[in-house]
């Protein structure tokens, strides 16, 4: 082996310096320049996770000088990361935000202002109503839907018709649908329940709410019930509880995610939850599943429940690619194709245009959710109320106060004193 | 290291290797020399200090007393976040409850099985090498979260521990879904990384002269006796300094109960630690400010202990010296 030339420290050096400039330059002049790619998030389960960068490869495809890139996490994670990201300013350039923190984001200034690219860019023509709406305080729009969401009553048609109460499932108010649930619990026998403990469950207690001329939140702020509202509420689910219409506490607590749903663990004949999960529910079992309204007052007049975007498309307004995420949220709303690859992943269609492109390309089970949503937006409400900062926090205080209900270290009254106190701290 | 006339690194009349020259005595050239020199090897473990540990500490300390909320700038709010958690804030008491209880019983726990244990593989044998190595094995998974998803299986109602007790013929629980038991698990999972302890009482077993034990044995002392009167108090010195790490390590627990819990605290905060309270405040509730207050708290309160630990230990702990 011949020996090279060899270099003193300073040569090292000098190369060192010029290679560097040399990068630096390379990469700045157009000829050679990589566009920088936007980075896109969303959480979700591996179906979302699957659909997603399937969506995002046909976008590439069709736009190859905006190159993205992605992050994708369970919701959880999601949300434990994201306010690190945008307080150090890498938040991800466009990303998914549920409703449920959404605000926190918007009144603290985070978003960017989406308005300059709304019809230029983001064609939100064929949305339905309210999916720009909710995300637009003022004139200025933070956040576009990409969904419309609504509660639903999951069951397995094999147990309810073992059990004869497949008819209860017409008109089903808040007593029927008491007794159903006992019914199935008992046909079930030791250590079966009829229905999954919702009482936590803010998407449902907003149902009942609506059903009374109330809501979450009021107008102006605070909270929009009484506390004998919320009395009233636990106390159903404790005396479901007390007879095996839903699981112990012990058991709920024991049921995040899909796979450990009472339901799924053949440990309940009915779950309930956003419509569209009957998908993913479906995935994880044999027996075929239904899904029906959720229970209203007995007179039926009000059904109080809520078709709306619940998950939105927005940006930081701290990132420097908008006008090229403005393009991947365009692309995700209308594209005909991505709106098939994603189906109901999302949850269901924003548009009547999403809806006709997946009426043709859905299985039985993503049918089966939307023939629910059409049927629902008969009789649901036309209002689509926000929730507003603190909703998430105040959510996880329900579930918590409905536990220790649950296990008999508190009472409904005493819970609801101690919602309300933690209320007024909360959303001031 | 010099020790010559130079005058780089004498060791001084009071027993001390630093400074290298007192100030009355005057400086040389070459004494200055060292000095920039030691700075130089210094500057990097300084950089560390100042830059990750000391700064981030006084940011912390000036942010517990505003309402910072990790997206907006912060507003002075005097002592209202110390007021409120040691006043108002009834999950923040029970927190501490909670960590209480998980320190004050998981510790000795774990330090007595550390110390069973090291005591009874101190002899060298290969099947004693072999299950020390065993022993140690937990530690090195038990903070992982990987551990924490196989407690909750091992817990859960379907779990193993459910399974076992039902082949003989008993009833179990949901442990991780009932707030009577769901601490107890926590408490389990520390106990059973007692390793890192035990290698440290290992190598004190070690250090107990042969000829104190011998004259013991000479004397007639039976093999609890020799643990009673020799071992023990010779180990004394390690019990202290591994009941003080395993203090500071539990009150900082947080991935056990974050994993087991779904990142709650529950069932009904029955495993509401204090530091996943304070994350809970701190990202999820968007009151960094107020976390950052709760952590200045436990660091005292981490703080007294360790002195409470200290003090006492003259009363119990005997140095060879």
């Amino acid at each position: 082996m011949t020996k090279g030339p060899r270099l003193d420290r300073r040569e090292v050096i000098k190369l060192s310096i010029g290679g560097a400039v040399a990068l630096w330059l390379g990469s700045n002049i157009p000829a050679f320049a990589q566009s920088t790619p936007i980075k896109a998030a969303w959480y979700g389960g591996q179906d979302t996770h699957d659909r997603m960068q399937k969506a995002l490869a046909l976008f590439t495809e069709k736009n190859p000088d905006i190159p993205v890139s992605v992050e994708f996490a369970p919701f959880g994670d999601f949300y434990d990361r994201l306010p690190v990201q945008y307080s150090g300013g890498g938040a991800p350039d466009m990303h998914r935000h549920s409703m449920t923190y959404l605000f926190d984001y918007i009144e603290r200034g985070q978003l960017a202002d989406l308005t300059p690219f709304i019809g230029s860019v983001i064609d939100t023509s064929a949305l339905y109503p309210g999916v720009v709406e909710i995300g637009t305080m003022g004139d200025t729009v933070n956040a576009i839907g990409n969904n419309q969401i609504a509660v639903g009553l999951f069951y397995n048609q094999a147990k309810l018709d073992a059990a004869g109460v497949t008819g209860s499932l017409d008109n089903l108010t808040w007593d029927s649908f008491r007794e159903m649930a006992i019914a199935l619990g008992q046909a079930g026998g030791e250590g079966h329940y009829g229905v999954n403990d919702a009482g936590g469950f803010a998407g449902l207690f907003e149902v009942f709410l609506t059903q009374r001329g109330k809501s979450l939140y009021g107008q102006e702020g605070g909270l929009g019930f009484e506390k004998a509202d919320l009395i009233d509420w636990l106390t159903y689910w404790q005396a479901l509880r007390a007879e095996r219409g839903a699981p112990p506490p012990a058991v709920t607590a024991e049921s995040a995610g899909f796979q450990n749903a009472p339901m799924v663990r053949d440990l309940a004949a009915m779950q309930i939850g956003w419509n569209q999960q009957l998908v993913f529910f479906q995935a994880l079992m044999t027996e075929e599943l239904g899904i029906n309204a959720c229970p209203s007052l007995a007179d039926g007049a009000n059904n109080g429940h809520l078709i709306r975007a619940l998950d939105f498309w927005v940006c930081p307004a701290r990132s420097a690619n908008v006008e090229q995420s403005a393009k991947l949220i365009n692309f995700l709303l209308n594209d005909e194709e991505a709106i098939a690859i994603l189906g109901l992943t999302l949850g269901g269609p924003a548009s009547d245009k999403a809806a006709a492109i997946l009426a043709e390309t859905s299985d039985a089970p993503s049918t089966k959710v939307l023939n629910y949503l059409n049927d629902l937006r008969a009789v649901a409400s036309p209002e689509t109320p926000r929730w507003i900062k603190g909703h998430g926090e105040m959510e996880a205080l329900l579930g918590r106060l409905n536990g220790e209900v649950g296990f008999e270290r508190t009472t409904p009254e005493a819970a609801a004193d101690s919602y309300f106190d933690e209320a007024d701290f909360v959303l001031g | 290291m010099r020790r010559d006339g130079g005058g780089a690194m004498a060791v001084s009349r009071g027993g001390r290797a630093w400074p290298l020259r007192s100030r009355g005595v005057g400086r040389s050239a070459s004494s200055v020399g060292d000095w920039r020199a030691a700075l130089v090897f210094l500057t990097p473990w300084l950089l560390g200090m100042v830059l990750l540990t000391a700064l981030p500490m006084i940011g912390s300390a000036v942010l517990s007393f505003t309402n910072y909320d990790l997206l907006s700038v912060p507003r002075w709010v005097g002592t209202a976040n110390y007021q409120r958690l040691l006043t108002r804030d009834a999950r923040y008491l029970h927190s501490l409850e909670v960590t209480t209880v998980y320190v004050l019983v998981s510790v000795p726990l774990s330090v007595t099985v550390a110390l069973i244990i090291a005591v009874s593989l101190s002899a060298t044998t290969r099947l004693a090498n072999f299950f020390r190595g065993v022993f140690y094995l937990p530690s090195l998974l038990g903070g992982s979260v990987a551990i924490g998803v196989l407690w909750r299986q091992l817990f859960g109602s379907d779990g193993l521990v459910n399974a076992v007790l039902g082949v003989f013929g008993a009833e179990g629980t949901s442990w991780i879904g009932d707030p009577r038991y769901a601490l107890s698990t926590l408490i389990l999972l520390h106990v059973w990384q007692f390793g890192a302890p035990m290698v440290i009482f290992l190598a004190g077993v070690r250090q107990i002269p042969k000829e104190v034990v011998e004259a013991t044995i000479m004397d007639g002392a039976n093999p609890v006796q020799r643990f009673f009167r020799i071992t023990l108090p010779l180990l004394s010195p390690l019990i202290l300094f591994n009941l003080v790490m395993q203090t500071i390590t539990a009150f900082q627990a947080f991935v056990p109960a974050y994993v087991i819990s779904d990142g709650t605290g529950g069932p009904v905060d029955s495993t509401l630690f204090y530091t996943l309270y304070l994350y809970l405040e701190g990202f999820r509730n968007f009151r960094m400010g107020y976390a950052m207050a709760m952590a200045w708290i436990l660091l005292f309160i981490i703080g007294a202990f360790t002195a409470l630990a200290f003090w006492a230990s003259r009363f119990w702990v005997h140095y060879e010296s």
